[in-house]
């Protein structure tokens, strides 16, 4: 079975790109950005898919989901450990506000450009509807890495600081914004000859906004994650030292949890981060434990969840639909450019009072697209509403476009010259974000608290 | 987690949108499985059963057979031979044991002892064997799925029967020596036979499998060059295991980090070089996971004892969610409704593997010139069965699918498994007990799988 085959490619390359002996690609600013942006991996997903050299063919990808939705599933966890409430009454008022104010901005501005253009090539509003929230939300956040952007580490640490703790602050929102998102949509199945009647198999879907199916949605995802979260913690205390045991209990959880919520037609992410905002605000030692190996195995993980993007996403929507593609991405950058330059950087030299004129080039970071994106873009290409005919750009068509417009974000920074650039005068530090999540690196006992001062 | 995996099912059914594919259900239960299994085998625990019972038992409560969580499409093929969505747990279960197994075998510390442990092992296994031969094949015309199966087929049944009774679980006999602190030549020398028995068996089994296909199969005639390829599948399975495992052994060398992440990978690769099909002299072979594993983790403990031993612990830490689901799936898999009427045949094989067991040990250590206590202690070790022999089950069952006396052997087989596992624990520890070698565990949690 060649799927085996595809699995064994997968985890094989994941460990190559996560081993210590290729830290060494990190040194430099573009392999920093390449690597924790997990560029590498998409690249190569792309190749063995059913685009590429077909080692993994279209009817293989069915197989491949359980995969992804375990990567999700850890995903959210991870992003939900971080959610201490420590975390809402420690962190700097400027950072909540900043990351608060994204959440708005990018939905509207990135969600109505998106909107505009997918019905400006004559798709109905409700078809066109899921797809401009799916990249508002993907467009919510930046990366948290800010490691290549570093020209100046002392000039930059306020700034990064706050950049990094709005930046986990945001994936957290993003989360919850894209749960409500994947929770409203209803696709009804209807037999367009028998008179609009619902019938076992369709041949024509529509899609329509349901606010009860968003309350159930909402509704189940607490109940699961919640109930999850609580037993998770019972669990790590049965399984005591041992080891075994504590993988089967993270394991299941992590499983059980992505699953539960999949198998619904919820977001898995939103529901896992619920178990993990649960699991960190009650207390108990054997959390610590939870985090610990969470994060050892966040890197491969993210890693797989990369390469199983790359595989999924369809790049022949680009010869497909080539004029509503590009239109489509000029749209979201440019959008993206107001909603951050203009926005959030704006907010950030207010918030700490940067003199006019004086330079904060690590800012042209904000522009970046957060890793989470991606995530959220291969978790809305499994979701009911990602795979209904009717929607007016399939799931996988939509991850390209995150896709492609992370890449030319990211690329930004990289063209950007400040107008005082100054050199490299400390070592930079360990990279600081992880390619899932961009979250900060912060504990929930220790939140992020930006460097510097920010506040 | 029952329950809310039952609201899950529910809510799924009655939702307004469209249904979600069975492979994203998969995913919840591989979840529900591995947790509710673990539990369960703590609760056994509890009252002095091995843990694996209570994985057993999860599996038969969840599965098709009772509440139906576990649905038929998830451990059944599909229509057009497609794997099972859980078809993946099998396949890193077989390689995983194969290599725990082969990492037992400490090639130093046999030397000196190999004579007595060849000895007592060839007459247990040909006491055993022979036993159970003639057992299936007088009772067949007796037994309803035997009966007009015709000669040939039965002679195949009753050796495939005697391998799989051959098998003894090297996860319960580490697991019991570990919880009872037991440090002695009885305990030595039962592990010790134990992985040897696995390796012999796994040889042994290979080529019965293989011989049985030829002859049941009028496609695959008995021939030299069948012969040859058979020949080939087993030692190139061996070599190609080997290389394998200087090749794991170099990357903890090596790269040394995310192991749980390489050991899964690995054991997928296995599986997956067991797919490939090779043309042998006109034969179709495809090389034997169990063995290429079992050969990895010889050669990993024996050439590269030191760099290999990180990955051992990782083996170890990576079994118990994969035995886990492994073992509550095969019982998930167990139609009880059979196994209802098929009971006296799986006991009636418990009896005879139980004498001789008794029989052919006894006769081992006399032959073999070891102490004289030993010929009443050393076969209570030899009872157990678990993941190896359910194992090899589900290897006939999937390679004699389309007989019709596979899925009732199954049945009995699995029965009699089960039976063994329970009481070969037991068996054991008064064994470990009565020679002085072991105590009593103490009150702290103990692993299940040593």
């Amino acid at each position: 079975m060649r799927i085996l085959l595809g699995l064994a490619i997968l985890i094989t390359l994941a460990l190559a790109a996560s081993s210590r002996k290729l830290w060494s690609l990190r040194r430099t600013r573009l392999g920093t950005a390449l690597t924790t942006g997990g560029w590498l991996m998409i690249a190569i997903g792309m190749m063995i898919g059913p685009h590429g050299a077909e080692l993994i063919t279209h009817d293989q990808l069915e197989v491949v989901k359980p995969l992804i939705l375990f990567c999700l599933g850890w995903v959210g966890l991870m992003i939900g450990l971080q959610a201490h409430r420590s975390v809402f009454t420690k962190l700097p008022p400027l950072v909540t506000r900043v990351a608060l104010v994204d959440v708005a901005l990018s939905v509207l501005f990135v969600g109505g450009a998106t909107l505009a253009v997918v019905m400006a090539f004559d798709q109905p509003l409700w078809a066109a509807m899921p797809v401009a929230l799916v990249m508002g939300v993907c467009g919510v956040s930046w990366s948290a890495e800010v490691r290549s952007l570093a020209k100046s580490p002392m000039q930059g640490q306020a700034v990064t600081g706050v950049m990094r703790g709005a930046s986990g602050l945001g994936s957290i929102f993003a989360v919850l914004a894209y749960a409500l998102l994947v929770n409203s949509f209803v696709i009804s199945a209807y037999d367009s000859g028998a008179g609009g009647a619902l019938v076992d198999t369709a041949t024509e879907q529509a899609i329509t906004w349901s606010v009860l199916r968003m309350g159930i949605g909402i509704g189940a995802s607490l109940l699961i994650g919640t109930a999850m979260g609580v037993l998770g913690l019972w669990l790590s205390k049965l399984a005591g030292r041992g080891e075994g045991e504590f993988l089967v209990v993270l394991l299941g959880l992590v499983s059980f949890t992505a699953g539960a919520a999949a198998t619904m037609g919820y977001s898995a992410l939103f529901v896992s981060m619920l178990t993990g905002a649960v699991l960190v605000n009650l207390p108990g030692k054997a959390l610590d434990r939870i985090k610990r190996v969470i994060i050892e195995a966040e890197q491969p993980l993210a890693m797989v969840l990369m390469l199983v993007a790359g595989v999924l996403t369809d790049p022949a929507v680009f010869v497909n639909r080539p004029k509503e593609s590009c239109a489509l991405i000029a749209a979201v950058l440019a959008a993206r450019a107001v909603t951050k330059l203009g926005g959030s950087r704006w907010q950030v030299r207010r918030g700490l009072k940067i003199e006019a004129g004086a330079p904060t080039p690590s800012l042209v970071g904000l522009i970046r697209q957060a890793p989470l994106a991606i995530a959220l873009a291969a978790g809305y290409a499994l979701s009911q509403v990602g795979r209904a005919d009717q929607s007016a750009l399939r799931g996988d068509e939509v991850l390209m476009l995150v896709i492609v417009c992370g890449l030319i974000a990211e690329a930004g920074p990289f063209f950007h010259k400040p107008n005082s650039p100054a050199k490299r005068d400390t070592p930079p530090a360990k990279p600081t974000s992880t390619p899932a999540t961009g979250a900060p690196p912060s504990t929930p006992d220790a939140p992020t608290e930006p460097e510097g001062g920010a506040a | 987690m029952i329950a809310l995996a039952a609201g899950v099912e529910v809510l799924a059914l009655t939702g307004e949108s469209a249904t979600e594919p069975e492979s994203v259900r998969t995913v919840m239960l591989v979840g529900l499985l591995m947790i509710g299994a673990w539990l369960s085998g703590m609760l056994c625990e509890r009252i002095q059963v091995p843990a694996i019972t209570g994985y057993l038992l999860f599996g038969v409560f969840v599965g098709p057979n009772l509440l139906n969580l576990v649905g038929v499409g998830q451990i059944t093929p599909g229509p057009h031979g497609e794997d099972p969505p859980m078809q993946f747990a099998s396949d890193l279960a077989i390689t995983l044991i194969a290599l725990t197994a082969g990492g037992e075998i400490h090639l130093n510390s046999l030397r000196g002892r190999l004579g007595q442990i060849a000895a007592v092992l060839a007459m247990h296994m040909l006491v055993l064997m022979l036993g159970v031969v003639l057992a299936v094949v007088f009772l067949a015309p007796y037994v309803p799925f035997l009966r007009d199966i015709g000669g040939a087929a039965t002679w195949v049944v009753a050796v495939l029967c005697a391998v799989v009774m051959v098998a003894k679980s090297p996860a319960v006999t580490i697991a019991m020596i570990s919880d009872y602190n037991a440090h002695g030549p009885l305990s030595q020398t039962t592990l010790v036979i134990t992985v040897f028995k696995d390796l012999v068996l796994i040889v042994l089994f290979a080529t019965v499998m293989a011989i049985g296909k030829g002859v049941l199969d009028p496609d695959t005639p008995i021939t030299g060059t069948f012969l040859f390829a058979v020949a080939f599948q087993l030692v190139g399975s061996l070599l190609l295991g080997a290389v394998m495992g200087l090749a794991m052994a170099y990357y903890v060398e090596v790269v040394r980090s995310h192991l749980s992440i390489f050991v899964i990978g690995s054991c997928l690769l296995i599986a997956l070089i067991g797919e490939q099909h090779v043309l042998i002299a006109g034969h179709e072979c495809h090389f034997k996971p169990l063995l290429m594993a079992l050969a990895a983790g010889l050669v990993m403990q024996n050439v590269w004892p030191k760099s290999s031993a990180p990955l051992f612990t990782t083996i170890e830490h990576t079994s118990l969610p994969v035995f886990c689901l492994f073992f509550a799936l095969a019982a998930a898999k167990i139609d009880l409704r059979a196994l209802a009427t098929l009971w006296p045949w799986s006991l009636g094989l418990v009896g005879v593997r139980m004498l001789m067991t008794w029989g052919g040990t006894r006769l081992g250590v006399m032959a073999a010139g070891m102490r004289d206590d030993w010929a009443k202690l050393l076969w209570l070790g030899m009872i157990s069965q678990a993941g190896v022999s359910l194992l090899l089950v589900t290897l006939i069952t999937e390679k004699f699918e389309d007989t019709t006396w596979a899925e009732p052997l199954k049945q009995v087989l699995i029965g009699t498994i089960f039976i063994n596992q329970i009481i070969g624990p037991f068996g054991f520890r008064h064994a470990l007990l009565a020679s002085g070698e072991g105590r009593r565990p103490s009150a702290a949690p103990r692993p299940a799988f040593g």
